[in-house]
């Protein structure tokens, strides 16, 4: 006879509470977003693109955040949990990154007449895209003994580095990049343009942080089941699936 | 109704005569645009775009976490039938 489900824990509860505020505020941000906020007076519609644009950039920032909190615990403590933190917010990283990058040249054909240009704000967000992307190619790529995840971890630690080169970099070199939040201007003028732009916000962190959890979850499942399979092999059963 | 059009011209010159074709460089050199012109792209479809690319981006992350469990589990279920063989086998 199967044996019946284990109960949910208080973090399966928690996690299943977490995912549900955050598809109630992707809603809520939605309804805001399409059908209160106002147009913009010269851009149009296409300025909506800056309520998931910037939050996703934003996103980008917390699992750069993440692995870089856990490629510096891993250095430190040596202990497996951190570098799972680090490669889940790895991937965060370059998944949110992906959306800034497509969202934002998208608003740039309007706005600006191309889609890309030089500027130091995107040229320095691509190149931290691209340094997590390298991270996870050496993470699928390199094997996973001891000294490949040491290598990830100092290139998660130094990758981090780029992150306030890329919020600086509109004060410092100029370019083209609006700054309507941190800058001088006007911002948003409209109440319900910061109501649209503050759920967008607080829904891709809540959002952002039930994958950052499922995904570390999955990566501490596939540590412990390769140490069983080491076990396993040391007590003599050599059949060893590799996926 | 008046339809207000601008010349953008590098020329000093216009045609002389009424009627009189314009010569190829001037051709080369002017532009009128109209008034109530037709944008070149369309703001909804940008915005259409820069949407459905957040959700394929986030629901093709998804499926290949699917995929990254698929695999656990598959090694899982591996070693489980090689633990079941282990514990059938007779003890020396």
């Amino acid at each position: 006879m199967a044996s019946p489900a284990p109960r949910p824990s208080k973090a399966d509860v928690t996690f299943y509470v977490l995912l549900a505020v955050a598809t109630a505020l992707i809603v809520g941000a939605l309804q805001v977003i399409f059908l209160r906020a106002p147009v913009e007076r010269t851009m149009g519609i296409v300025q909506k693109i800056f309520y998931f644009h910037v939050p996703s950039a934003y996103t980008m920032y917390l699992g750069a955040t993440a692995c870089f909190v856990g490629s510096l615990g891993y250095l430190i403590a040596g202990k497996e949990r951190w570098d799972a933190v680090a490669r889940s917010g790895a991937e965060i990283a370059v998944v949110f990154g992906a959306i800034m990058l497509t969202t934002g040249p998208l608003w740039a054909a309007k706005a600006w007449g191309y889609y890309w240009t030089w500027d130091p704000r995107l040229t320095t967000a691509l190149l931290s895209v691209l340094i997590y992307v390298a991270y996870l190619v050496l993470r699928a790529f390199a094997g996973d003994g001891e000294g490949e995840r040491k290598f990830a971890a100092a290139l998660g630690v130094l990758g981090a580095a780029n992150l306030p080169i890329i919020h600086f970099a509109v004060k410092k070199w100029s370019g083209q990049h609006p700054q309507v939040i941190s800058g001088k201007g006007g911002g948003l003028r409209h109440p319900d343009m910061r109501l649209a732009l503050l759920l967008s916000f607080i829904a891709f962190t809540v959002f952002a942080g039930c994958l950052l959890w499922a995904r570390v979850r999955l990566e501490l499942a596939r540590q412990r089941l390769a140490r069983a399979e080491e076990d396993a092999i040391d007590l003599g059963l050599d059949h060893r699936t590799e996926a | 109704m008046t339809t207000a059009t601008f010349e953008l011209s590098l020329t000093q010159d216009t045609p002389a005569g009424e009627g009189a074709a314009p010569t190829p460089d001037e051709r080369a050199t002017t532009f009128q645009p109209v008034e109530g012109g037709q944008e070149t792209r369309s703001g909804e479809v940008l915005l259409v775009e820069a949407y459905a690319v957040l959700w394929l981006i986030l629901v093709g992350w998804i499926a290949l976490l699917w995929r990254k469990q698929r695999a656990v589990h598959s090694r899982l279920d591996a070693l489980e039938r090689e633990l079941d063989k282990a514990a059938a086998r007779p003890r020396s």
